[in-house]
């Protein structure tokens, strides 16, 4: 491992990422907050400034920002759905119709804006979750939500299915690679191919989970879990002011764009007074 | 009063008609060290499920029988309540990681059992002292070698202090420095806080100098229990179960040196055989000379591979593989053989430096323009599995390539016959058993008659039929043209049937030649990394100053 790399869920981040050092609560009240507020607002604007926002206080914490770039091809996928949907399927109506259909769908000014607001909600949810989850590490899952009062077991839970997760991905790899050692052309060629091809992957993977399954239920039972008494925890973690200071900001910013909401059309769609 | 009592035991799946276990009865004494021994399906990973009182809770089945630990019955009582009692480790390192740290790792259970912050730290560190993985603290499962995870593994259970630990083929997947290390670690466990031990292993050279008795399973049945030399004595009954029998028993037994009991060690076949010694010559079969005047199927050149992570997994490799080899990869795990094996592929890429494959550089080829080629069974043959049928299976790859079904047809069959599957063909792939599902998946790589087959660890986890059965066909693919790349920490398979051996060690090529060179004249190379030539090559280096590669070969000199 390289030095100066702290291992997460997923990847390996840079150890200056502040995030990485917070209280396992602010990771998982982060994740929730930056999950909520896109869908508080409606409007393409503010949830423009908010993505923009999101972006700037990455950079501030240094989180490791080109690892997004692995996203893209996903937020390309949705994007596609997102546009095609409205395009072909929508009957929202507006100022200006640009394009009509025989099937009596339509395009306006509405429906753009519709759209880019639903492509802006979606990618400030997945570039917020994925900054929170570069930074996750197991103990932050189990000790985040236990203190907000999940208890140990359901939080231990969630903790193994992110773990499995992790498993998951890697045994797709193989399989995937097995997949092209059979000749199986993946990458290439007519898209519904490679998409029946790839639903074969599923066969594998399905039986390697159930094996795991199984296996782990064995080694938890004999690690004494569930814990049938009280539980301990090795760890003790202590708030920093940068943690107090982090939640302050995410209380204030969750009540802000509430109050907004309900008392400025600002926020509302489709976002500014002269519509 | 005994540690595990197991009284007429049986067990069956609610799924199957058959059973499982047919009134299995051994006693285990407290401090024993017992090996369990058997071919596969002979019912070894559901006994010690029973005996850690899982299985029954956990698994519909029915259950006759009785099973007490300690005095309670483990049938019955709870697995919190046994829990505490025993513990055990499987096979699969990694679904056992439940955490992502080593240090979390072997907490968890402390934490379960509502153990002190200050008793947990003291146990953990204990813990890892003992089994040698201290510093590692702060690990994730990903940073750690397959013994190194197994070590961990043992910390956890060893941390709760258990009074019985069972380890079920927990040191399969390991190298043999990383065997032989788990082993003297549940030795020193045992002595020092007197653990009962009950241990699955098919690698019958390591286990006999370990454990004070060997329960042998044959379909469900115990075949013998005893002291591993009265066990190993029953030759000709262990090779009808399908036993492997420790080379040094074997080479005394060939020669008629059982005078007071066959010996199970090296230094005891070296007391053994002393009388034998001027009668003893080996015949010279080094009659393998490097092909290098055959054609080059595969090079490496100044090959450097670093992981995502920083890893380093090959650092300046070069060499060539020649056409009709048969050359075995060794080297600790996390040694660079893997990798080595995907950039022949094509699945990885270098870093740096150039991997030649039947002439085309593997940057500008994909995996799928090489498959026909180059084939490669995966460890784990279940990631090689996608279709409904056996025959599906072994088609898949050959209508990638556009054959006519009669071809198809004709392929498949061939492939089935040669791996001995004949009359699977409408069988789901996944109802085979795992020694079946290893040969379907090299029948999937033979029908597409590649020139060039590498095989990522064909024996491991197999019982000593199996490994012989796929250690024959590859020989046989060798004799008729096709060039062999087998991975293997199963030295006695390399020296059985390789021609060459190249040896890596941190991603660095340690040194490279004919099996009997390397594992004649490097005996230190290999010993500095934790390798260990055959009982039999250091038997005969004892006695005879020469080094044999098999047992055959001493039988043979004898006789002559």
């Amino acid at each position: 491992m390289e030095k100066g790399k702290v291992r997460t869920f997923f990847t390996y981040v840079d150890e200056r990422y502040a995030l990485v050092r917070a209280h396992p609560a602010v990771k998982i009240v982060s994740l929730v907050v930056l999950n909520v507020i896109p869908w508080i607002i409606e409007a393409p604007v503010p949830l423009a400034s908010f993505l923009t926002s999101l972006l700037l206080a990455a950079a501030l914490l240094k989180a490791p920002l080109s690892k997004l770039r692995n996203y893209l091809p996903y937020l390309l996928l949705v994007a596609q759905a997102v546009v095609l949907s409205y395009v072909l399927g929508s009957r929202i109506p507006g100022n200006a119709v640009y394009i009509e259909f025989p099937w009596g769908c339509y395009v306006t000014d509405r429906t753009l804006l519709y759209m880019a607001s639903v492509m802006l909600r979606i990618s400030s949810m997945l570039v917020g979750s994925t900054l929170i989850f570069l930074s996750l590490r197991d103990t932050d899952v189990v000790y985040g939500l236990k203190s907000l009062g999940v208890p140990f077991a359901a939080a231990f839970a969630f903790n193994l299915a992110l773990r499995f997760s992790a498993l998951f991905l890697d045994d797709y790899a193989r399989v995937r690679d097995a997949m092209l050692l059979k000749g199986a052309k993946l990458d290439a060629g007519n898209p519904l191919e490679r998409a029946k091809l790839l639903s074969r992957t599923a066969v594998p993977l399905m039986v390697i989970a159930v094996r795991r399954m199984q296996d782990l239920s064995f080694a938890l039972e004999l690690k004494s879990f569930p814990p049938s008494g009280k539980r301990t925890y090795l760890h003790q973690f202590r708030w920093s002011r940068f943690d107090v200071a982090a939640l302050a900001l995410l209380a204030a910013t969750t009540a802000g764009v509430v109050v907004a909401k309900m008392v400025s059309p600002l926020l509302s769609f489709p976002g500014w007074p002269f519509a | 009063m005994s540690a595990v009592r197991v009284k007429d035991l049986w067990w069956r799946y609610h799924t199957s008609r058959e059973w499982i276990l047919k009134g299995v009865d051994f006693e285990v004494e407290r401090g024993e060290f017992v090996g369990i021994v058997g071919p596969s399906g002979a019912g070894k990973t559901t006994l010690c499920l029973l005996v850690a009182g899982v299985l029954s809770k956990s698994v519909k089945g029915e259950c006759k029988g009785r099973v007490e630990l300690f005095g309670k019955d483990a049938l019955r009582t709870g697995v919190r309540q046994l829990s505490e009692e025993v513990a055990i480790v499987l096979q699969d390192a990694d679904t056992q990681f439940v955490t992502m740290r080593v240090l979390e790792e072997v907490a968890f259970p402390l934490e379960n059992l509502g153990l002190s912050r200050e008793e947990i730290l003291e146990r953990v560190s204990e813990a890892l002292e003992f089994v040698g993985m201290k510093g590692y603290e702060w690990k994730h499962p990903h940073e750690l070698s397959g013994g190194q995870k197994q070590r961990v593994a043992i910390a956890a259970a060893l941390a709760k202090r258990p009074r019985l630990l069972i380890l079920d083929e927990a040191t399969s997947d390991l190298d043999p420095l990383g065997k032989r290390e788990v082993l003297s670690v549940v030795s020193r466990l045992r002595k020092e806080y007197e653990v009962t031990v009950m241990i699955v292993d098919h690698n019958t050279d390591d286990l006999v100098k370990f454990v004070d008795r060997v329960i042998v399973l044959e379909g469900g049945r115990v075949a013998a229990f005893g002291e591993p030399r009265a066990i190993f004595s029953r030759i000709e009954q262990l090779r009808t179960i399908g036993i492997r029998i420790p080379q040094p028993t074997e080479v005394a037994f060939k020669l008629g040196a059982a005078n007071g009991g066959l010996p199970l060690t090296v230094e005891e076949a070296a007391k053994a055989l002393a009388p034998l010694k001027e009668r003893l010559c080996l015949l010279n079969g080094d009659a393998y000379e490097s092909p290098s005047g055959c054609e080059r199927l595969v090079s490496f050149t100044d090959v450097t591979y670093v992981y995502e992570d920083g890893t380093v997994a090959l650092d300046g490799l070069s060499l060539n593989i020649r056409k009709g080899e048969f050359l075995a990869v060794i080297g600790p795990n996390g040694s660079g053989k893997t990798t080595m094996a995907k950039l022949m592929v094509s699945l990885i890429k270098p870093t740096s430096g150039r991997v030649e494959v039947m002439g085309a550089d593997t940057r500008a080829v994909s995996p799928t323009m090489l498959f026909s080629k180059v084939g490669y069974v995966f460890q784990n043959p279940d990631y090689q599995l996608v279709c409904d049928t056996v025959y599906d299976e072994v088609a898949f790859p050959l209508r990638q390539l556009g054959l006519d079904e009669e071809e198809v047809r004709e392929r498949v069959q061939w492939a089935l016959a040669s791996v001995g599957l004949t009359g699977l063909e409408e069988t789901p792939p996944f109802f085979l058993s795992k020694g079946e599902r290893q040969r379907l998946a090299l029948a999937i790589v033979l029908a597409v008659k590649p020139q060039l087959l590498i095989v990522d660890e064909p024996t491991t986890g197999q019982d000593e039929r199996n490994s012989r059965r796929i250690a024959e066909l590859l020989a046989q693919l060798n004799k008729a043209g096709v060039t062999i790349v087998v991975i293997t920490h199963d030295l006695r398979l390399v020296s059985e049937y390789a021609e060459r051996v190249v040896v890596l060690n941190n991603g660095r090529l340690v040194t490279e030649g004919s099996t009997r060179k390397v594992f004649t004249e490097h005996l230190e190379t290999l010993a500095s990394i934790g390798l260990e030539p055959p009982p039999v090559t250091r038997l005969m280096k004892e006695l005879v100053g020469r080094p044999a590669l098999t047992v055959r070969e001493v039988v043979l000199c004898e006789r002559a």
